[in-house]
C-alpha cells in the first residue's frame, strides 16, 4: 500500500554556529520568479514528491508564495544557491500560524547530494534564532526517507502539538 | 464519514508514551510524534466508547491523526484499553538484546571475536523485555550472534508480541527460509549486506550472498519491513551503486552504513580495513538510522542500552563494563548508565559541526572525551593527530 502520510516536523531553534556560506548563496528576490518556476518544475518532476506541488503550474505556485498565499513570504530568511547564472537550489520560508515554515525546498537533480539544502537550512536556522524565532516547522512526505533523515539530523522531530 | 459522528479509538499499533514529554508512537511506521498535554488528555479518552463530537472540537488535529492512521473511526463502539506508559528521564528507548553469541558464520569483521556458548534463558529474555516495555521502550533490537540459532526464538517473539514495542531482528539472513519466516513474528528485519556478491561473500568468508538476498525478498513478501546494514571495507568500494539500486528496489526503511572498528575478528583481518578518508564519502549512501533523534546536548547513547547473553547490561556492545543484571532490575542498570553532555567533550567544543555530529562514536574516539577521528574527516574538520 502506498505510504501517503505527510509528517509534520518541528525543530527547536538554538544557537547553532553558522556554516560557511556556500558560494552563490543569497536571499531570493522578485526577479528570481521565473528561475524559481523552472527550478520547481525540474526538481519535482518525476521525483518522489511530484504530487506535493501543482507540477503543471509551477509559476502559479511560485507567484502564490511571493503573494503570501502560503503565509507571509519570509524572503530575508530564505535562500537560493546560484551556480553561474543559474539558481540550482532554493529553500523558501513563510510565516504560518506565527512560526516560520519551510514552504518549498528544492534542488536541481544534477546538483543533489552536494549538501546545498543542508547548509542553507543550517544558515537559515541560525538567522531565525538570531531574529527571535523559537521553532521552525515543515511538512514532509513520509516516503521521502532521505529528506526525513536530513531533517532529523538537523534536529527536527515529528510533531503534532497544535492541539 | 464525518468523524464527529464516529467512535474514535487509538489505532492498534499506536501507544501513548510519556517520556521526557508526551509522545504518540506508531509501531508499524516507527514514528514518534511529540504531542502536548492537552492532546495526550484527549487521546487517552479515545478508547472507542465515545463519539468524536463528545471528545473534542479540534477538527484539524483529529483529521491529521486519522490520515496518519494514528486514530481509527468506527460506526459502532469498539472499546479498547488505551495503552499509556510513563518512562524515565532520560528515557530508555532502544534496547539491544543479545540472545546468544553463537553464529553460523565466521565473518572477518565480527566484533565478537571468539564465540562462546552463553545464551539468555527464555524466561530472562521475556522478563527483560517486559521491563523494557514498562519503562516506555520503543524499539527492541533482537540480535546475537545469529538470533535464528536461538531455539526458543519463535516462542520468545510470540510472547512479547502484545507489548507495544517495535520488534527488530538483526540477522545475516542465511537461516531464513519458507518455514522459518513464518515463525518470525517481528516488525522489521535488518539484514547485513556487505557488498554486491563478491564483497559480501568475501567479508562473510562464505558464499552466502544469494541466501541473504533471497531472505530479503522473502521477508518483503511476508509483509515484514526490511532494513539494510552495510560495512565499508576494501573489497566492496566499487559495489555501492549496485547496492543502492537494490536498497531502493526493496524500499528498505533504513540503510545504515558503518566503518569497521578494529576489534574482535578484524584484528586478524586488517586487509579489510579502509582508511577513514576513503570510507567517509560512502556514508552519504545511507539514510535513516537517526532513530527518533537523540536528546539535544548529549553524546551518543543517550537512549540506548544493550544486554548481553549473560544478562548483564552494558552501554553498547563495544563496552564490556557491566551496569548490572538486567534480568533482576533493568531500571537500575539504566540509572547506572553515564550520559556524556556535549559540553564535556573538550576537544569538540570549538567545532562548527558539534551540533550535528555530537562527537560521533565514543568508542572510536581515542580518549573518553576526545574527538572521533572518523567523524572529523566525514565533516571536513581537521582531524586530531
Ligand atoms: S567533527 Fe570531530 S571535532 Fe567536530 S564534533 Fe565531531 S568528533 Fe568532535
Amino acid at each position: 500500500m502506498a505510504d501517503d502520510r505527510r509528517i509534520k516536523m518541528q525543530c527547536l531553534l538554538h544557537n547553532r554556529q553558522k556554516q560557511r556560506l556556500i558560494v552563490g548563496e543569497r536571499i531570493p528576490v522578485l526577479a528570481d520568479l521565473s528561475q524559481l518556476t523552472n527550478l520547481m518544475f525540474i526538481a519535482f518532476k518525476d521525483s518522489i514528491d511530484e504530487d506535493q506541488v501543482d507540477i503543471l503550474h509551477p509559476a502559479t505556485e511560485v507567484k502564490k508564495l511571493f503573494a503570501g498565499e502560503y503565509g507571509i513570504f519570509l524572503s530575508s530568511c530564505s535562500r537560493v544557491v546560484e551556480v553561474g547564472e543559474e539558481i540550482v537550489s532554493a529553500t523558501l520560508l513563510t510565516l504560518w500560524k506565527g512560526n516560520p515554515l519551510v514552504a518549498f525546498i528544492m534542488t536541481c537533480p544534477t546538483y543533489q547530494h552536494k549538501g546545498f539544502a543542508r547548509q542553507c537550512l543550517i544558515n537559515i536556522m541560525s538567522d531565525l534564532f538570531d531574529s527571535g524565532y523559537i521553532y521552525l516547522n515543515l511538512v514532509v512526505s513520509a516516503k521521502n526517507i532521505r529528506a526525513v533523515t536530513l531533517y532529523r539530523s538537523l534536529g527536527f522531530r515529528n510533531c503534532i502539538t497544535d492541539y | 464519514m464525518n468523524w464527529k459522528e464516529t467512535y474514535l479509538r487509538l489505532a492498534d499499533d499506536v501507544a501513548i508514551k510519556v517520556l521526557e514529554q508526551p509522545y504518540l508512537y506508531s509501531l508499524s511506521h516507527d514514528e514518534l510524534y511529540e504531542i502536548n498535554d492537552e492532546a495526550k488528555d484527549f487521546l487517552e479518552q479515545c478508547d472507542g466508547t465515545s463519539l468524536g463530537k463528545e471528545l473534542t472540537d479540534n477538527a484539524e488535529f483529529v483529521e491529521y491523526c486519522l490520515t496518519e492512521n494514528l486514530l481509527e473511526a468506527s460506526d459502532s463502539p469498539s472499546p479498547i484499553k488505551v495503552p499509556i506508559v510513563y518512562g524515565l528521564n532520560p528515557s530508555l528507548r532502544y534496547l539491544e538484546l543479545n540472545l546468544l553469541h553463537k553464529c553460523n558464520l565466521r565473518c572477518a569483521h565480527c566484533y565478537l571475536g571468539e564465540q562462546d556458548q552463553k545464551e539468555l534463558p527464555l524466561a530472562s529474555a521475556i522478563q527483560i523485555t517486559e521491563q523494557f516495555a514498562a519503562l516506555g521502550g520503543l524499539r527492541l533490537v533482537i540480535t546475537g550472534g545469529e538470533p535464528l540459532l536461538y531455539k526458543k526464538l519463535p516462542e520468545f517473539l510470540d510472547t512479547i508480541a502484545p507489548l507495544k514495542l517495535r520488534r527488530v531482528l538483526f540477522s545475516n539472513g542465511t537461516l531464513i527460509n519458507d518455514r522459518t519466516i513464518k515463525e518470525l513474528n517481528v516488525d522489521e528485519i535488518q539484514f547485513s549486506l556487505d557488498g554486491w556478491e563478491e564483497g559480501h561473500n568475501r567479508l562473510r568468508e562464505a558464499a552466502t550472498f544469494k541466501k541473504t538476498v533471497d531472505a530479503i525478498y522473502l521477508a518483503k513478501a511476508n509483509g515484514i519491513d526490511v532494513s539494510i546494514a552495510t560495512m565499508v571495507h576494501s573489497y566492496n568500494l566499487d559495489q555501492f551503486d549496485r547496492l543502492q539500486s537494490f536498497v531502493e528496489e526493496i524500499e528498505a526503511t533504513d540503510w545504515g552504513i558503518d566503518i569497521m572498528t578494529v576489534t574482535g575478528n578484524l584484528a586478524a583481518h586488517q586487509d579489510f580495513a579502509v582508511p577513514y578518508e576513503t570510507a567517509a564519502p560512502f556514508l552519504d549512501y545511507g539514510y535513516g538510522g537517526g532513530y527518533h533523534g537523540s536528546s539535544e546536548g548529549y553524546a551518543c547513547g543517550r537512549h540506548v542500552l544493550a544486554v548481553l547473553p549473560d544478562g548483564s547490561a552494558v552501554k553498547c556492545t563495544f563496552y564490556q563494563d557491566s551496569l548490572g543484571n538486567a534480568v533482576e532490575d533493568l531500571k537500575q542498570c539504566w540509572l547506572n548508565a553515564k550520559h556524556i553532555p556535549l559540553n564535556d567533550l573538550t576537544e569538540c567544543q570549538k567545532c562548527p559541526a558539534l551540533a550535528d555530529c555530537k562527537g560521533g562514536c565514543r568508542f572510536r574516539a581515542k580518549t573518553p572525551l576526545g574527538r572521533d577521528p572518523f567523524m572529523c574527516i566525514a565533516y571536513g574538520i581537521d582531524a586530531p593527530e
